[in-house]
């Protein structure tokens, strides 16, 4: 079952094409990934999954349920963290999460327990009767992901939850979104920072002019662009005649050496790293560093789309 | 110049004749002979051909505008700045001395209020001369730029004539090697091959009663020097077909040359990476993509210069077009772009059009055996 399926979805602002033509599948159990430059389309297509906005074309499924005509079971089943901060500043953090749980038909003593575990679970359980406008920007990011999930929505999209806070309150809510995953909801990451999304997300999109160009893993969409991976060795001196040996070690493509810097070509899935080292060692090279250079997803969208992701 | 100069004349003789009729208290009918003989002489001047008599006709005026003024009438001496003008300025380069020249007849003249009248007519006349000299000899000089661009434009024409012809008579002149080529390699291999054979197998036909076992042999023969013969024509075919790769980006490379010579434009292409992986109609996409934002650079970029850039990577093949214009913020979809996108599509492709920096479009494809 897909617990987000997308197709053909266009939204267009008068002239403007802010989504072109997306299609997208997000199975259960994902941290699906966003991986776009500013104004790509990546908070369009999420306003139009929460439905705020209405599609020009193309319709959006939750659960194999599609949002237009089953919206209070969409809704019921997504939980949005938004990117600008959705909380009230003159209720308490309590308050917050119960105002947001009750919009979602929880009530009673369930509405009174599932915000206490909301909070418990961003770590503000302490902070429970305390106003946000205290707070810091990373605890009230904390709030915003409470206030999203106390329902115990299937899907979590969260639209940039790190801009501009503390590494501390980052490592913690990167901590919290692998827990929520753990615990079985599908989740949908979105932002700009590459190693973020490079080190949580089980499959990336990169979207550019609201249309996605690759998508996969890490790994596939490093592929897409190349199979080769760099490995530089520093040497004590020149040694121009070790590139021939070298060569004829599995999976070595090209062998430069330039002054006492020795730049080797090689395929990335021929593990040959220690072979090439002991091919130095055995004909007396001093090595001074190694440092071997993976692509990584920067690397990808910079190839694809010829700009830097925080252009 | 001196039509021009005419015109002056005949305004400055109205002048002088309305104010010689206002000032004098019985104009005299003979002040009209004066006048139309000074209107004759003036006619003299246009009629002669040799500079040396023109310049007489000057100053023969000169002599009769003088006489006038001193026995006919002082206001003849308002008629002497022109012709002092002309005479000047054919004999000195530098403007200062002509003014002089023009100068010399305040010393002669007698009526305080002719004065400063003749002073006022003298500077209007040589400046209005000045900027008219000037302006004639500047139509001048582009009349004969333009002459001189007209007949290199000319001998251009004939040389691209020529050019164009030759180009013409090369290809054909290939074209006829080639075919000599192949009928040569087809008769002295495929057909050798195919009249030995024909021979065996006649003898066969012969011995086929006489001798069973050589004409087996026979027959033998001739299969082989067929199978031979097709394996022949095989890589003949195989050797006379061009690789695609090697077509497709010199085509591409031609195309985009020839825009650039036809627009004006600084036009660069590149390549990198296994570009045989990239099938005929994916060459076919790029070119006609290519084309298209080429068009589409020259019609709204104002750009000085345009890149071209295919790559084969990892999976996909990528092709760039961008150029250094003027881009554009918001990118509306014309017929161009969603016909590029329409047949990328059709092999899973995307074009991604960005006008942040200039204008790019962006061709992606995969790669098929990937």
């Amino acid at each position: 079952m897909n617990v987000l399926d997308i197709r053909g979805l266009s939204k267009k602002f008068g002239d403007f094409i802010a989504v072109d033509n997306m299609s997208l599948t997000v199975g259960e159990g994902e941290i699906f990934g966003f991986l776009g430059s500013n104004g790509a389309g990546k908070s369009t297509t999420i306003n139009l999954v929460a439905s705020l906005l209405r599609p020009s074309s193309g319709e959006i499924n939750i659960l194999d349920k599609n949002i237009a005509k089953h919206s209070r079971f969409a809704k019921m089943n997504l939980g949005i963290v938004p990117q600008d901060l959705a909380i009230y500043e003159d209720m308490t953090a309590f308050e917050n999460v119960k105002f947001f749980a009750g919009l979602y038909g929880l009530r009673g003593e369930e509405l009174k327990e599932r915000t206490e575990e909301a909070l418990k679970f961003v770590g503000l359980e302490d902070k429970a009767k305390s106003f946000p406008k205290n707070f810091s920007g990373g605890m009230k990011r904390r709030l915003n992901i409470a206030c999203a999930i106390a329902h115990r929505p299937k899907l979590i999209i969260m639209d940039e939850p790190t801009v501009g806070i503390d590494p501390q309150s980052r490592i913690y809510i990167l901590a919290s979104v692998r827990k929520l995953n753990e615990m079985g909801c599908t989740i949908i990451y979105t932002s700009h920072y590459m190693e973020e999304v490079e080190e949580i997300c089980s499959r990336i999109a990169i979207i550019d002019h609201g249309k996605i160009i690759a998508d996969g893993t890490k790994e596939q969409l490093i592929a897409t662009i190349t199979d080769l991976k760099d490995i530089r060795i520093e040497l004590k001196r020149g040694e121009p005649d070790l590139a021939l040996s070298l060569k004829n070690i599995p999976g070595v493509r090209d062998v430069s050496v330039e002054d006492n810097m020795l730049r080797i070509s090689s395929d990335m899935a021929v593990d040959n790293l220690s072979q090439i080292l002991k091919v130095l060692i055995d004909s007396g090279a001093d090595i001074r560093s190694v440092e071997e250079q993976e692509p990584n997803l920067e690397t990808v969208f910079l190839t694809l789309t010829g700009r830097n992701l925080r252009d | 110049m001196e039509l021009w100069n005419l015109g002056n004349k005949l305004i400055l003789l109205l002048f002088v004749v309305v104010a010689a009729y206002f000032r004098t208290a019985d104009p005299s009918p003979w002040f009209v002979v004066f006048f139309l003989i000074y209107v004759a002489l003036n006619l003299i001047e246009p009629l002669l051909k040799p500079i040396y008599l023109k310049r007489a006709a000057v100053i023969t005026l000169i002599a009769y505008l003088l006489f006038c003024t001193f026995y006919v009438q002082s206001d003849f001496v308002l008629l002497l700045a022109l012709s002092l003008y002309e005479l000047a300025s054919a004999y000195f380069r530098k403007r200062i001395p002509v003014l002089v020249v023009m100068a010399v007849p305040l010393l002669i003249i007698d009526q305080q209020n002719l004065f400063p009248l003749y002073a006022f007519i003298a500077l209007l006349v040589f400046f209005n001369g000045n900027y008219a000299h000037r302006y004639t000899n500047k139509i001048l000089r582009q009349d004969q730029q333009l002459d001189k661009m007209r007949n290199d434009q000319e001998k251009l024409t004939k040389r691209l004539h020529e050019n164009q012809e030759f180009i013409r008579a090369s290809e054909y002149t290939y074209k006829l090697e080639e075919r000599n080529r192949l009928s040569q390699v087809l008769h002295d291999g495929v057909g050798h091959s195919m009249t030995g054979a024909l021979i065996q197998m006649e003898a066969a036909k012969v011995m086929l009663r006489s001798d069973l076992g050589a004409a087996e042999t026979l027959l033998q023969n001739a299969i082989g020097i067929s199978k031979e013969a097709i394996e022949q024509i095989r890589l003949t075919l195989k050797n006379i077909k061009p690789p695609v790769q090697q077509l497709g980006i010199h085509r591409l490379k031609a195309g985009v040359e020839a825009f650039g010579s036809k627009s004006g434009l600084r036009t660069t292409v590149v390549h990198d990476g296994e570009m045989e992986r990239i099938t005929p109609l994916q060459w076919k996409i790029i070119q006609d993509n290519v084309t298209e934002a080429l068009t589409n650079t020259a019609k709204y970029a104002s750009a000085s210069a345009v890149h071209v850039e295919v790559r084969v990577l990892g999976k996909l093949i990528k092709a760039v077009v961008s150029d250094d214009g003027r881009g554009e913020a918001k990118i509306v979809k014309g017929l161009g772009l969603l016909g590029m996108e329409e047949r990328t599509a059709a092999v899973n492709g995307t074009i991604i059009a960005d006008g942040t920096r200039g204008f790019s479009v962006t061709t992606l494809m995969p790669l098929e055996d990937a």
